[in-house]
């Protein structure tokens, strides 16, 4: 049985007067892939981004309730958000490589983060390609830049810069929608290989794939978590009406 | 946002499951009638339209894999998809017990008597072979219950044919080989009230999504 | 009876006229000017000093000193100019302030130049004459960093803000500072943008003549210091074209203040094209 890697308690979020979030509470487990799926605008791509506090940065947003990842919760005055961010890699919707080199782009997070060491870096770069299951397919031509990469490329080289910093979560924002079937298909087959060292939360409006990739299902509607539990028990018979009318396309 | 196609797929193997638990309780009673008339133009007649139960079977199938594959149902649109099958194949079952009741006619010496207990047994089938399909076609969850009750009396129906068999062999009254077949039919019988047992679990299992009755 | 077709037509030649206008009026300037100005154009004239109140020899010294005061505006303006470009997209939230230094970048840039030309001339010349040594190069290539700094500042606000915010959002979830960001990201990414706004107001500096007029020499000097004076090819020109000094010689300026002019804008595109080369957006 996994420990609890993040407890959400009462999560509460407003954009200026209007409420996002109503009373979230949640229990995302360790080395498990846990997935958030909902309608459009249902709060939980907002959700995700509470649990590395991107929301900060947005103007007017007001949080209450708390975000534990082991123990501590991170709205806390005394964390250090750039560390925090450290800890949970995040993944969005566009890839979105930095305009500079393959070698480059995975090298961007350990750098800022002071690994000078020429012999390491090429390592840790080394392994975080590997970690995402591109170096067979990039190891000849690291020099290249990367937006000479086709979209599912990009995305797992974005994967690869993520793990370069060696994050203890990893948070995709729907990583899928911008890419075909089999590019889809790798990013998939990639989370179920990463969940083994990483806690995995992924938001996607494409109820298969998180029927396919995930352990653990929350159903957000109008900013409240309706339903959360097993993925195989919520795809198989929900409980609320609410969740069952969704993933039947139903909905509305 | 409806999903009329899966709705219409639905719909239809729902109807075909009907049609189907129509036909095969028919056949338990004919067969039942033909054993009791010594009606072996009828006893064929079970056996010819057993086909056509076999066809529905191998159709629901066919559409319910389809349905799967091109629909993608979850929850209880796939519950109602997936217990489909399993219970066209309970259906086919019963309908080929049915047919070797009634072929078991050809087996059988002129001049035998059927038990009450047979008939009994033939009839309280046939109505648990409707019972089941309505709980599954129509979300009955009350069914679960009678069914229950009428699988417990032709439980006991089923202990009670085997003594009143022995004796009747015993005191020379009836043929060995009549009795034999009387046997094997009410063993035909108590299975067929199995499967309606199994279809109606699975009609629960649509219901309330428990694994339980699976 | 006009057609729906027929009207459609009518038009299509009407707009294609008037941008046929454009190329028409721009040819015929420089077709003047070169016509003009070739009969004096020789090695002579660009690489030598003017001899005979500018009747003579050439026109080096007036190259020289264009050159130098637009780079002692340019080295001035681009950091104020970059500086506060970089504050007003990434480091404040839109409201009062910003609205203030957008405003004043405004108003800065709808000044007309010969006030820059006063303004110049009473700060540093009268002023700040012991450390810009009265009217310098220095003094005039002040004045027109004041000029282009608008034009610095909104090119490189624009420039920075065409960075994908997805970019940006990419470096703060691996962790990275706002200045590690702006640092790494921002600003390799808006450069290109950056370059070609200074390279254009480069342009622009070069062919100011009213901000200037008053700092530069009449005669010509050899520019030695920045403190001194020197020439400029604009008020140059002015003083050949206004004093009837030599319209041929002027004409023969026109031309080479127009050749390094369109030489800056070109290299300007071409900077922005080797800069953009790894950037496909």
């Amino acid at each position: 049985m996994s420990m609890e890697k993040i407890i959400v308690r009462e999560l509460n979020l407003w954009y200026g007067e209007k409420q996002a979030l109503e009373d979230v509470n949640m229990q995302i487990r360790e080395n498990r892939v846990t997935a958030l799926i909902g309608p459009s605008g249902c709060g939980k791509s907002t959700f995700i981004r509470c649990l590395n506090r991107m929301n900060d940065r947005i103007e007017g947003v007001r949080i209450t309730g708390k975000v534990e990842i082991d123990g501590k919760n991170i709205y806390d005055k005394d964390v250090d958000v750039v560390a925090l961010r450290k800890r949970i890699g995040m993944l969005f919707q566009k890839p979105n490589p930095f305009p500079m080199s393959i070698y480059d782009n995975v090298a961007y997070g350990p750098r800022i983060h002071g690994t000078g060491d020429k012999k390491k870096l090429r390592e840790i770069v080394e392994d975080g390609i590997r970690g995402a299951a591109l170096w067979d397919e990039v190891s000849d031509r690291l020099e290249t830049n990367a937006l000479d990469l086709s979209g599912g490329q990009q995305q797992r080289l974005c994967i690869a810069r993520t793990l370069a910093v060696k994050p203890e979560i990893i948070l995709f924002d729907e990583p899928c929608s911008a890419l075909d079937p089999i590019a889809t298909g790798k990013i998939e087959e990639l989370i179920h290989d990463l969940k083994r060292e990483y806690t995995i939360v992924i938001v996607t409006h494409n109820m298969q794939q998180a029927a396919r990739v995930s352990d653990y299902t929350g159903y957000f509607l109008l900013g409240e978590m309706i339903e959360f539990g097993k993925t195989k028990k919520l795809f198989e018979n929900p409980h609320k009406k609410e969740t069952e009318d969704y993933i039947t396309g139903r909905f509305g | 946002m409806p999903r009329k196609a899966l709705d219409r797929e639905m719909e239809k193997v729902k109807r075909d499951i009907m049609e189907m638990t129509e036909l095969v309780s028919k056949a338990v009673l004919k067969a039942i009638a033909a054993l009791e008339k010594n009606d072996r133009d009828l006893a064929r007649k079970v056996g010819i339209e057993d086909d056509l139960i076999n066809e529905y079977e191998t159709q629901i199938k066919k559409r319910s894999i389809q349905t799967i594959a091109l629909q993608q149902p979850v929850a209880k649109d796939l519950r109602i998809i997936s217990v489909s099958m399993d219970v066209a194949y309970n259906l086919e079952r019963i309908g080929d017990f049915a047919r070797d009741i009634a072929m078991s006619l050809e087996y059988i010496d002129d001049g035998y008597v059927i038990l009450e207990e047979i008939t009994k047994m033939g009839k309280l089938g046939a109505q648990m072979v409707r019972d089941a399909g309505d709980a599954f076609v129509n979300e009955r969850k009350e069914k679960i219950d009678t069914i229950m009750q009428m699988e417990d009396e032709v439980d006991k129906i089923y202990k009670s044919v085997f003594p009143i068999l022995k004796k009747s062999v015993e005191g020379g009254e009836g043929k060995c080989s009549n009795a034999l077949n009387l046997i094997l039919i009410s063993k035909f019988l108590e299975r067929i009230a199995d499967h309606s047992v199994n279809i109606t679990n699975r009609a629960m299992y649509e219901i309330y999504g428990k694994e339980e009755y699976l | 009876m006009i057609t729906a077709n027929t009207a459609d037509r009518l038009l299509k030649i009407l707009l294609w006229a008037s941008a046929f206008a454009i190329i028409l009026v721009l040819f015929s300037i420089m077709g003047y000017v070169f016509l003009m100005g070739a009969g004096v154009m020789n090695l002579e004239f660009i690489f030598t000093t003017a001899k005979n109140n500018w009747k003579e020899g050439g026109i080096i010294t007036a190259i020289e000193g264009t050159l130098i005061v637009v780079s002692i505006a340019v080295l001035f303006a681009a950091p104020i100019g970059i500086g506060a470009a970089i504050y007003l997209a990434e480091f404040t939230r839109e409201g009062k302030t910003t609205k203030i230094i957008r405003l004043a970048a405004d108003s800065l840039n709808a000044i007309p130049s010969i006030v820059f030309g006063l303004f110049g001339l009473t700060l540093f010349i009268h002023y700040l004459k012991d450390y810009t040594g009265g009217a310098s190069l220095l003094s005039a290539g002040l004045t027109l960093s004041f000029m282009i700094l608008p034009t610095i500042m909104r090119t490189s606000e624009v420039s920075i803000r065409t960075v994908p915010l997805q970019e940006k959002m990419g470096s703060y979830a691996l962790g990275a500072t706002k200045l590690q960001t702006v640092k790494n990201i921002v600003i390799p990414g808006a450069l290109p943008g950056i370059f070609t706004g200074i390279i254009l107001s480069l342009g622009r500096a070069a062919g100011e003549t009213a901000p200037i007029v008053f700092m530069t020499a009449l005669n010509p000097i050899t520019p030695s210091s920045i403190f001194r004076g020197g020439n400029a090819l604009t008020t140059t020109l002015y003083y050949l074209t206004s004093e009837g000094i030599s319209i041929n010689r002027a004409f023969g300026i026109a031309l080479t203040l127009i050749l390094i002019v369109l030489t800056l804008n070109y290299s300007a595109r071409f900077v922005n094209n080797y800069l953009t080369r790894n950037q496909r957006r």
